[in-house]
Formats: C-alpha cells, structure tokens, sequence
C-alpha cells in the first residue's frame, strides 16, 4: 500500500520504489514520533506521503520536459473496452492528469478507504483544502474516464 | 455517497493496489538490515549523584587512611585536624586496609558503570 501512495504520486516505477525504501527508513528512525494519535497506517502514509511529494518536488521541471517528449503515461487506446486491464490503464490516465497531492488524495480516500480527517492528518492540508481538492479531482476524473470508457457507470457526471 | 464517488471508489477498489515489484521486499529488509540501526544506550548502574556521593567517600576515606596515626606525615593543619577526630589507634590498621580496599572497588565500579554508559548496541528494526 504505502508503494501505491508512492507510485501514485511519482508515476515512475524507479522514483517509487526509491520512495518506499526511502519512507520504511524513515518510519523506523522515526519510530519514536509516533503518538497512537492516529492508526498506524495513517502515520505511515503520512511519512509515504511527505517523502513522495518531497521526491515529486525536486524533478518536477524534469517531469515536464520528459512528458512532452514522451506523452503522458498510462494513456489508454481508443479501444479501451472496459475489461480490468483497460479500466486500470484509464484510471492511471486520469491520475496522471491530477498533480501529484491531487493523485495522493484521491488514492487515499477511494482506495484507502480513508475519511476527510484520516487525509489531513496524512497529509497536514486542512480538511477545507482536502474537501475541495476531492471535489475538483472527483469531477476531473470523471470526464476523463467518460471519454475512455464506455461504460453507463461513467455517464455520470457531478454536479 | 453520491453515485459518481460510490462510481469512483468501486473503480479503485476493482484496480486496486500498484504491485510493488517482487524484489523490492527484499531491498527494502535488506537495507533496513543495514541502515537502520537504533542506538540504545542502557541506563548507568547508579545515577549521577550517587556517584558524586561515592566518589566523596573513596576521597575523603583516602585522605583518613593517609592522614591515620602511624602514617608519620601528619603536620600542619592534618595534625591539628586529626586531635579533633575519636581516637582509632587500635584499629588502624585493619581500617586502612579497608577504606583503600573500599576505595579500589568503587574506581572498578565507576569504570564498569562508564563503560556501560557509553555502550551503543546496534539492533535491526
């Protein structure tokens, strides 16, 4: 899990798994920081989530040359069908079209299961700024799964 | 939960997880093996003020043993000093002996207990 807080963030398999050794360490140096205020795993996260985004900080400008040589990855074919392997393959499209805190948020909500307050405290945004970033991602994602998939699920669109 | 964020999480939860690459559990216990280690120093055997008490008895029973009558050196000030202290003639010399013997003991003891002090032991987390 804490390989896809990073992977989802860095969208690089390298940067990821140098991420997630990089955030074990630090849990384990960090140990002692650890209050119980929270779960475990939020704390976890919250580590995955500052060593990622610190990582996603420092080659960002190196991010942008690479995408416009190279296309943005994850972008599914026009013949996506819907099987797992399409959905999967549009959804890292859709988040590769959020920025990197976007992505994290999401992931931690929709795939961790995560409450508004769990995401702050992974995060250290306020809940105000965690709520509106959900909102702008959820009706991002939206449109773009819907020109991918062809699926009635995806005819649905926030209001 | 609305249908486009109940949409949403069903879409996630069907993808679910990245799959981290199979050798990246063993990097990562490897370097922890490595890397991480904790430094734990034990508590001293006997706290600072406990010492600073010992070290004032092994001195001041050094000084009596020194400054004990037989000894031969006691002028001056020590003299005047030891006409004030209860007569220990008859048992000087089994006392010297002890309170060097004391004395002794407690500089093995500090040393142990610096030694111990400054112990780091690595441990693997």
């Amino acid at each position: 899990m804490v390989y896809t807080v990073t992977h989802r963030i860095l969208r690089n398999d390298m940067d990821a798994e140098e991420a997630t050794q990089d955030t074990f360490l630090k849990a384990i140096r960090g140990l002692h920081t650890f209050q119980g205020g929270s779960r475990f795993s939020t704390w976890l996260y919250s580590v995955a989530y500052r060593t990622a985004i610190s990582r996603s900080r420092l080659r960002r400008t190196e991010d942008r040359s690479l995408d416009e040589v190279e296309g943005r990855p994850g972008e599914p074919g026009s013949e996506a069908q819907g099987t797992t392997s399409d959905r999967r393959r549009a959804l890292e499209h859709a988040l590769s079209r959020l920025t990197p805190e976007d992505a994290a948020v999401v992931t931690f909500h929709y795939l961790h299961e995560m409450s508004v307050d769990e995401i702050v405290t992974a995060t250290g945004l306020s809940a105000s700024n965690v709520k509106v970033k959900l909102h702008r991602s959820r009706k991002k994602m939206l449109e773009i799964l819907q020109e991918h998939l062809k699926e009635e699920v995806w005819t649905l669109r926030t209001e | 939960m609305n249908p486009a964020d109940r949409a949403l999480e069903d879409l996630f939860q069907e993808v679910g997880p990245e799959r981290a690459p199979s050798h990246l559990h063993a990097r990562i216990l490897a370097q922890l093996a490595d890397k991480a280690e904790i430094r734990t120093v034990p508590a001293p055997l006997l706290a600072r003020w406990q010492w600073i008490l010992i070290g004032l008895a092994a001195m001041g029973s050094i000084l009596l043993a020194v400054m004990l009558p037989g000894n031969g050196s006691s002028t001056g000030w020590i003299a005047l000093l030891m006409d004030h202290l209860p007569d220990m003639t008859s048992i000087s010399s089994t006392l010297r002996t002890t309170l060097i013997g004391g004395a002794v003991i407690s500089g093995i003891l500090y040393v142990l207990d610096a030694q111990l002090n400054t112990r780091v032991r690595p441990t693997h987390g």
